[in-house]
């Protein structure tokens, strides 16, 4: 289909009126807020105590759920591409249902099982961790709406490979153990960095979930969302929320940045 | 940027892209690993994970949804406020979904068939909402849109300003699910079309729509469940005005707060269905497409 | 060697392997020869361990390995398409089943050269599989199943990935391979010309079952069967029995050809046919006829053969053929 000079331009204006007005400007408008007093003002901002306190805990949680989800993930990714798995169309169901739960829904369902009277909720009587409202609780939920990525990633990629280079592996007298160690986890390495890549994003950058679950004191157990959330609502501290925003959509620019890059090494092997 | 890959919080897509074709030995008894005994750990493993980090607490969500008998379940999800913050979620995002299906269409027209410079940086800047967190996203929207606009617009607590967020964050869905089929679709139909003296309308309306139809379909579904679970990205500006702007994440967010957790729970159960029925019906959908396509192929 | 007892396996309904019993000499090169879906994979890779067996048993060197693991049974096994691993170079590739078997460097890097050279990819070492031809590609996969000394290596569709040229260098130099090393081996091929080429035992398979085993002449001479026999090579029906295109001989008249069939000691029906079509295929001339009976066939003879009798179509010959063991139906039919 052709289209005239006159139609494609008019296309093409549209398109990029929405994308600009939708995207691209309100991002320019952020960072002009953020450092249009000047690198110090936003330095300052990021480095006091809640906001490293933040960073700290934000970081903390993306350290416990990837090798959670990294080995969990793997596992449940083989056990679906090479096993026979009794109701596989139902796990395969339980995996993607993280996708489809509102991260609110998740808080909620956290509490009514780990909560107090939830099903779980003599735990925090009987052993005195604190689920809700305490750093598991914060992993927890954040496992949750990370759990797919990895299998995602990692399963379709164990499809491709196929099993020839394991039965290989076999056949030269490798053992299981040997044949993962050498053989799967190498030929699966790029799609499980994608996984994590996608993981290490979505922990940091949750927030539904963990507001429920936390109980959000500056300082202790507020996260980098729960600090932007927290500055502008209960501080009115506009500018520190922009500041905290900013910094937190460094790390996301830098996550799609390494997206991009992998996709490269992923499809063009 | 991946265009098959699913994106940073989408939903599961109800066609998944068929994982490379899976060769008939792979699920068959054709290899050993760790022995049998090896692998019941493993299934164990796996069972145990998924049923406590995913199953347990979405069934102790539904059995607590009843705490208060079937009555109450019934008087939680029809109280007023619940039923208004149910209807400016689904209005909203019916609207959001319609108005990305029409707008990501676009843009994934004019990625693929135009040409432009700087269209690489724009192609890359679909995926931000994916990769933005969602209070991240609120912030930046009221940058521009909030009370201290630079350009005077304040869509601040108003159902705009909902449906400026929700646009937001599901942008990529209907793009990144129309653009590599219209990379796939054969040209020469069109060209074939023309020949026969069809205007671009009819080529357009007749031809290629048709064929992207699916695609486009899948993607506002997609939008259209994310959208209505939304919470980071609407509640900063948002609102939360009960009956205005208040959507059913917030609202069961409220009933928390109230410390009305039986209420809670069957909201969310609620809410959850209604995501759950437009996942299953795109994936009934695209299974029955799937086999009318194979079929006159 | 190899036993293979009432091996059986079954996928739900079908039968894979219907009770096969097979004796594979130590030192032997044998094919297994076979239409697609007949078997052969299925009872290569249990005797390699990649499949378990629903009955029957399988050993090497008199020990029972039926229940072993692939990795204790000894074996070198190469794979259709190569099973290359493709994160590893040429030489960690040949040098996997060593590194396993924790082999001293020293003994690894001597071992892993002397493959090299013997496979032809010296000066390969530090490339990775996507660098290779397909050739290249089996011949270092060939080199790794050999580097772990095994009992018996076991070669499933080697060179069915490759093109024609390369498919037929790479099986003489496998025979040449095989003289020099001297190690059991079993090939599985659908193509009969390499199994014919290669092999110095055939076991045909159909349909999950053996249905002759024996030297390559023997097989192609001596079919048992009407399935053996048109698997084997080409074959034209002559009257009531199938022949081998190249073994009918045309004659004038029947006085002439009953006297020559008597001479040569032949036996067979002679059948009263007319040349439909000549067509010189370089060294080989293929005369295709009609006989009486309406059944059409085809003979072969030598060049020389068809300028010295310049055959022409049109014309009315009568045929009978050298060697026809059996009549037609004799054995099960194909
Ligand atoms: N994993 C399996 N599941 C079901 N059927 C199988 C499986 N593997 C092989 N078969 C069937 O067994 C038969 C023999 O297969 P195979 O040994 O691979 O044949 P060949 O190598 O002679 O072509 C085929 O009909 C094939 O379809
Ligand atoms: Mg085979």
């Amino acid at each position: 289909m052709r289209t005239s000079r006159r139609a494609t331009l008019a296309l093409r204006t549209l398109a990029l009126v929405y994308l600009v007005g939708l995207l691209a400007v309100p991002i320019v408008v952020i960072l002009w807020r953020t450092f249009g007093e000047g690198l110090g003002p936003f330095l300052a901002s990021v480095r006091t105590p809640a906001a490293v306190s933040a960073l700290n805990l934000s970081l903390l949680i993306v350290a416990i759920t990837v090798p959670l989800n990294v080995v969990f993930g793997v596992v449940t990714a083989i056990a679906l591409a090479r096993w026979r798995v009794p109701f596989r169309g139902v796990v395969q169901a339980v995996v993607d249902l993280p996708f489809a739960v509102s991260p609110i829904v998740v808080g909620v369902s956290l509490i009514m099982l780990w909560g107090v009277g939830g099903w779980f909720g003599g735990l925090e009587q009987s052993t005195g961790i604190k689920v809700i409202f305490g750093l598991p609780g914060m992993v927890i939920a954040t496992v949750f709406v990370t759990l797919p990525f990895v299998v995602r990633e990692v399963e379709p990629v164990l499809h491709e490979i196929g099993t020839e280079q394991e039965q290989a592996a076999a056949t030269l007298g490798a053992s299981g153990w040997q044949t993962f160690w050498r053989i799967t986890l190498p030929a699966i390495r790029w799609g499980l960095t994608y996984g994590v890549v996608l993981t290490v994003a979505r922990a940091l950058g949750e927030f539904g979930a963990v507001i429920m679950v936390s109980s959000g004191f500056p300082g202790v157990s507020q996260t980098l969302t729960l600090l932007v959330h927290s500055r502008y609502i209960d501080d009115h501290n506009t500018y520190g929320a922009y500041t905290a925003a900013t910094l937190l959509m460094g790390l996301a620019l830098l996550t799609l940045l390494g997206m991009t890059l992998l996709d490269r090494k992923r499809t063009h092997r | 940027m991946s265009t098959t890959t699913q994106p940073v919080g989408a939903p599961p897509s109800p066609a998944p892209p068929s994982a490379a074709p899976a060769r008939a030995s792979s699920q068959g008894g054709r290899r050993r690993r760790g022995g049998p005994g090896g692998r019941a750990l493993g299934l164990g493993v796996v069972g145990l994970w998924l049923s406590l980090m995913v199953l347990l607490p979405l069934a102790a969500l539904t059995v607590r949804s009843f705490d208060d008998g079937l009555s109450g379940f019934w008087a939680a999800v029809t109280a007023p406020a619940a039923l208004a913050a149910l209807e400016v979620t689904l209005g909203v995002s019916v609207v959001v979904a319609l108005v990305n299906a029409v707008m990501g269409t676009l843009v994934a027209w004019v990625l693929v068939r135009d040409e432009f410079p700087g269209q690489r940086v724009v192609n890359a800047l679909i995926d931000l909402p994916f990769a933005l967190p969602t209070i991240v996203a609120s912030i930046v929207l009221l940058s521009l849109y909030g009370p201290n606009s630079p350009i005077g617009v304040h869509l601040n607590a108003t159902r705009w300003g909902l449906g400026v967020a929700l646009a937001f964050v599901t942008l990529p869905f209907v793009v990144r699910s129309v653009q590599p089929v219209l990379i796939e679709l054969d040209r020469e139909v069109e060209e074939a079309a023309a020949s026969l003296g069809a205007s671009n309308t009819t080529i357009f309306r007749r031809v290629v729509l048709p064929s992207l139809a699916p695609a486009v379909i899948s993607g506002t579904g997609l939008a259209f469940a994310r959208a209505v679970g939304e919470y980071g990205s609407v509640v900063l500006i948002g609102g939360n005005i009960p009956r205005e702007t208040q959507v059913v994440s917030q609202y069961i967010q409220q009933q928390i707060e109230i410390d009305s957790p039986a209420a809670a729970a069957a909201v969310s159960v609620a809410l959850l269905s209604v995501s759950f029925l437009t996942l299953f019906v795109l994936r009934v959908w695209a299974t029955l497409s799937q086999r009318r396509e194979a079929s006159t192929a | 060697m190899i036993t293979v007892t009432d091996a059986r396996k079954t996928y739900g309904d079908f039968v894979a392997l219907d009770d096969v019993s097979l004796e594979i000499p130590a030192g032997s090169l044998t094919a297994l020869l076979g239409p697609s879906g007949s078997g052969k994979s299925t009872l290569l890779r249990s005797i390699a361990g990649l499949e378990d067996l629903d009955g029957g048993n399988v050993r090497i060197d008199g020990e029972d390995v039926t229940h072993q693991p692939p990795q204790h049974r000894g074996i070198g096994f190469v794979f259709q398409h190569y099973a290359a691993f493709k994160h590893m170079t040429v030489r960690d590739n040949v040098a996997f089943g060593l590194t396993i078997r924790r082999r001293p460097k020293a003994e690894v890097a001597r071992k892993v050269d002397d493959l090299l050279e013997i496979v032809g990819l010296d000066g390969f070492q530090h490339r990775y599989p996507a660098q290779l031809s397909g050739g290249q590609r089996q011949r270092m996969a060939l080199a790794r199943a050999l580097a772990v000394d095994p009992q018996v290596l076991l070669l499933d569709e080697p060179f069915g990935a490759l093109d024609a040229k390369v498919r037929a260098d790479l099986r003489r130099w496998l025979r040449r391979l095989h003289d020099e090393v001297h190690v059991t081996t079993v090939l599985v091929t659908h193509d009969q010309e390499e199994a014919l080429d290669v092999a110095d035992r055939i076991a045909v398979l159909n349909k999950g079952r053996i249905e002759q085993v024996g030297d390559p002449v023997s097989l192609y001479e001596r079919p048992e069967n009407d399935f053996v026999m048109s698997f084997l090579g080409a074959v034209s029906r002559l009257g009531d029995r199938l022949v081998r295109p190249h073994d009918i001989v045309l004659e004038r008249d029947h006085a002439t050809a009953a006297s020559r069939q008597a001479a040569e000691g032949a036996v067979g029906p002679l059948v009263a046919a007319r040349v439909d079509r000549v067509v010189r295929l370089g060294f080989e001339v293929r005369i295709e006829l009609t006989a009486d009976d309406g059944e059409r066939f085809v003979a072969q003879v030598t060049r020389a053969e068809a300028e010295r009798r310049r055959y022409t179509a049109g014309e009315d010959v009568v045929a009978w053929a050298l060697r026809s063991e059996e009549p037609v139906g004799a054995g099960p039919v194909a």
